[in-house]
């Protein structure tokens, strides 16, 4: 259903020079960029995002859409995506499973939606309408959440796999997302990855997190932790090979520090399907 | 009204109002949405406006922010936008504490994030113009898309400045002043017009002819207006002000 790309990195403005302008070609099969970030009218942002085209597949990854929101669609924010997707041909084009907007008003953030059945048509109906809009499969992203709410009567990897299923839409599982959910809920892991169908995976997310003490936040300013991979091992055994990269959006590294971290990806993944394929225990 | 849109409406109320929630969540605490909220729209804003930021100290700052987002609840899917009616929010009645000053500066700097990713064109040449020879009073005269006139009553254009060199900052000082904001290639700049400069700029966002460029021109300096004119043409063609498009129609 979803091709898989290989090993990838979020792009972001502080590598731009080491992505565009360096004689060496960064060891990356492809770009992940935030969505909204190109949807101006020219300057830097997309001339860099038509360099980067020219040399690799890019998926875009909005954060935008509000899908979950009661509020109707942003047609104007659909309009600026599809000429997006018109300029850039990504590879996948994706957002989240969140709410971000009410009344008109915008919080820029990941909202969590309460997991009911109402909750579950309404994202139903608006996946469909996009994909109708848009002519073309997009991917849900898993959120981090550091609530739940009284009203929720769905296990979460439960409702993105019934969204998936019912919307004919693909899921961008985050390793990391997952993770940091289950632990600020005291769900089980193992059973949210064992909710997800592997069909419908289409890409996955890894990033860090900072613990709080009281709970886990979602910041990407560190790097993926030893239970995030083990998590991740975990998916690949499940899914097989899928496109996965790597998030960071604070506390940004060197690009090399990100291609060794990429390097880890790649090995992982390569373990993983070893022991999937039987060849390792 | 709905479940969904009730539990939409109390969790919003409380992120950004700091109203009740009571029995809206099994586990976890909401407090966390609602400092996020807080803390993402302000460093958004505050990137887009770092010299206001750095006169008016963190906390005024801060301050001054939390006010806005009040008054002007981001609409915008885009993040970009979020601040994009400081300036205004501040010459208004309801915030003139800060003073003009601060809502000049706004502006200011609103112009050059607008600047940034505006619309692409080629900058007029100067053999293009060199080779429409007899042609030239009719060439059109127009700033590129990527560009903005700012109109000043205080030295924030100097402030500017002084904060981005890393020197001495003047104190706030009455100044009549227009400053014109473009993109050269991808690098945003800006710079304060010489008088007869501000007297044409109006004129050249819509477009004027070379020929109505010299007219304003003649009535402030009578038989020195072609020269002036030709000065301010080169000026403006080595600094990449002025859009190209119009030279085909004009040729």
């Amino acid at each position: 259903m979803f091709a898989n790309l290989g090993f990838g990195l979020g792009l972001r403005t502080v590598h731009y020079g080491d992505v565009i302008d360096s004689d060496v070609v960064p060891p990356v099969d492809w770009w992940e960029v935030i969505s909204e970030n190109f949807m101006v009218e020219g300057g830097n942002p997309r001339r860099i995002l038509r360099l980067v085209r020219e040399r690799w597949p890019v998926a875009l990854h909005g954060v935008s859409l509000s899908i979950g929101t009661v509020d109707p669609l942003d047609e104007h924010y659909l309009a600026q995506l599809a000429a997006l997707i018109a300029d850039v041909e990504p590879a996948i084009v994706s957002d989240h499973l969140c709410w971000m907007t009410l009344g008109g008003h915008s919080g820029h953030d990941l909202w969590p939606l309460p997991y009911t059945e109402e909750a579950l048509n309404l994202v139903v109906r608006k996946v469909q309408q996009v994909q109708d809009r848009l002519k073309r499969r997009i991917l849900l992203e898993n959120p981090s959440t550091y609530v739940t709410f009284s009203a929720s009567r769905i296990a979460e990897g439960e409702f993105m796999a019934e969204i998936a299923k019912r919307a004919d839409c693909g899921i961008l599982l985050d390793v990391n997302n997952v993770y940091v959910s289950c632990r600020n809920h005291g769900w089980d892991p193992q059973a949210y990855l064992a909710a997800i169908p592997a069909e419908r995976v289409g890409q996955i997310h890894l990033a860090g997190h900072t613990d709080f003490g009281t709970h886990l936040l979602d910041t990407h300013d560190h790097p993926v932790c030893d239970a995030v991979w083990s998590l991740y091992r975990d998916a690949i055994i499940k899914l097989g090979p899928r496109s996965s990269m790597i998030e960071r959006d604070d506390a940004i590294p060197p690009l090399a520090e990100l291609l060794t971290e990429l390097a880890n990806v790649r090995a992982l993944a390569a373990d993983a399907l070893a022991v999937r394929a039987g060849a390792l225990p | 009204m709905s479940e969904l849109a009730m539990i939409q409406q109390q969790f919003y109320d409380f992120v950004t109002k700091g109203s009740a929630a009571d029995g809206l969540i099994a586990t976890g605490d909401l407090k966390i949405y609602a400092r996020m909220y807080a803390s993402r729209l302000h460093d958004a804003i505050a990137g887009d406006y770092p010299k206001l930021q750095n006169r008016l100290g963190h906390d005024e700052f801060a301050s001054l922010v939390y006010r806005f987002i009040v008054a002007h609840p981001p609409q915008s899917f885009t993040l970009r936008d979020a601040g994009l009616k400081l300036g205004r929010y501040l010459r208004s009645s309801a915030d003139a504490s800060v003073g003009v000053w601060a809502a000049e500066l706004a502006e200011l700097e609103r112009a050059r994030v607008e600047c940034f990713d505006a619309r692409d064109a080629a900058p007029l040449q100067q053999d293009a113009v060199a080779a429409l020879g007899d042609a030239l009073p009719d060439l059109v005269l127009r700033w590129v898309p990527a560009s903005a006139m700012v109109t000043l009553t205080t030295n924030v254009d100097d402030i500017w400045s002084a904060i981005e060199d890393g020197t001495d900052v003047p104190a706030v000082a009455l100044a009549q002043r227009v400053v014109l904001v473009w993109r050269r290639a991808t690098t945003v700049v800006h710079r304060t017009l010489d008088d007869d400069e501000a007297a044409l700029a109006p004129m050249m966002i819509a477009g004027a002819t070379f020929t109505e460029v010299c007219d304003v021109l003649a009535t402030q300096h009578g038989e020195q207006a072609a020269p002036r004119a030709v000065e301010l043409l080169l000026r403006w063609l080595q600094a990449e002000a002025l859009d190209d498009t119009l030279v085909a129609r004009s040729v």
